[in-house]
């Protein structure tokens, strides 16, 4: 998993996001509202539920764009069981907690270097997205 | 051993450098497709990612409407042919870190300036080479899909 995930308020523009993601060189943001996980938002997220809507970045929020509720995994739990939970829901990215504390991200990329180490496909989903 | 030509989407959606970042994130949505080649006449000029939108347009406080795809796109294409063997593919997108690949009939490691055939993918890939893969599935799954 990703330690200390990037949050951004829900509150803050995807603008702000997209410059979160750039300066931390991520491809998702956690959304948080009230001290409270509201969701997690892609550079994707941003360009299909922003961009392609022809919303205003600066004036586009990020509780509009993230996907809501996301599944959370307990950081005791073993990545089979992540795997599993994402081929379930169909997601790529799980949050990570520790009781009621947020500790990480883990996504499809991290599982597939801990499953399978040396495959072409652990290497590539390991490295950061084209910048 | 299987050859790219074999594996490959023959018919890939591309975007002109001309046209406006905002219209390429509809193609995108519409298509559900991270990645698009950009191609001018017929010829690769670049190619443009979610995340190049994310982080070369709006980090940098540029409008999507306003600014063309050929200003955020990265023109420094790796490619394969189709005559390569699914293994070239997958070093190349090992040592560069892609996850999908132009497919031009003169492939050029650097500049990328061909004919466009196709794009393969990772996905692509994982499924030629082991269909049993548990991740072959969902790595090709749409990104955080609602």
């Amino acid at each position: 998993m990703s330690p200390d995930p990037v949050v951004v308020d829900g509150k803050a523009s995807v603008e702000r996001a997209a410059e979160l993601m750039r300066t931390h060189n991520v491809g998702d943001v956690v959304v948080i509202e009230d001290g409270q996980v509201r969701g997690i938002l892609t550079d994707r997220d941003i360009v299909v539920r922003a961009i392609a809507e022809k919303k205003r970045p600066p004036a586009t929020l990020a509780r509009e764009c993230c996907t809501e509720d996301p599944k959370a995994i307990s950081v005791d739990e073993t990545t089979d069981h992540a795997i599993e939970l994402m081929r379930q829901h169909a997601l790529r990215r799980l949050l990570v907690v520790n009781g009621d504390q947020l500790v990480g991200v883990v996504s499809v990329g991290d599982l597939a270097i801990s499953e399978d180490g040396r495959s072409a496909l652990a290497d590539i989903s390991a490295a950061r997205p084209n910048v | 051993m299987t050859d790219i030509r074999d594996v490959m989407v023959t018919d890939p959606v591309t975007v002109s450098s001309q046209v406006p970042v905002e219209t390429a994130a509809e193609m995108m949505r519409e298509h559900d497709v991270g990645c698009l080649p950009v191609v001018d006449d017929g010829v690769l000029t670049g190619i443009l990612t979610d995340r190049d939108i994310v982080v070369r347009c709006l980090a940098n406080g540029r409008y999507p409407s306003a600014t063309p795809t050929g200003d955020v796109c990265s023109r420094d294409v790796h490619t394969v042919g189709p005559d390569d063997t699914t293994k070239t593919a997958a070093q190349v997108m090992r040592r560069h870190a892609l996850r999908r690949l132009p497919v031009v009939e003169t492939p050029n490691p650097t500049g990328g300036r061909a004919q466009l055939k196709g794009m393969v993918s990772i996905g692509d890939l994982a499924l030629s080479e082991d269909p049993e893969s548990p991740l072959a599935d969902i790595s090709e799954s749409p990104p955080n899909s609602p």
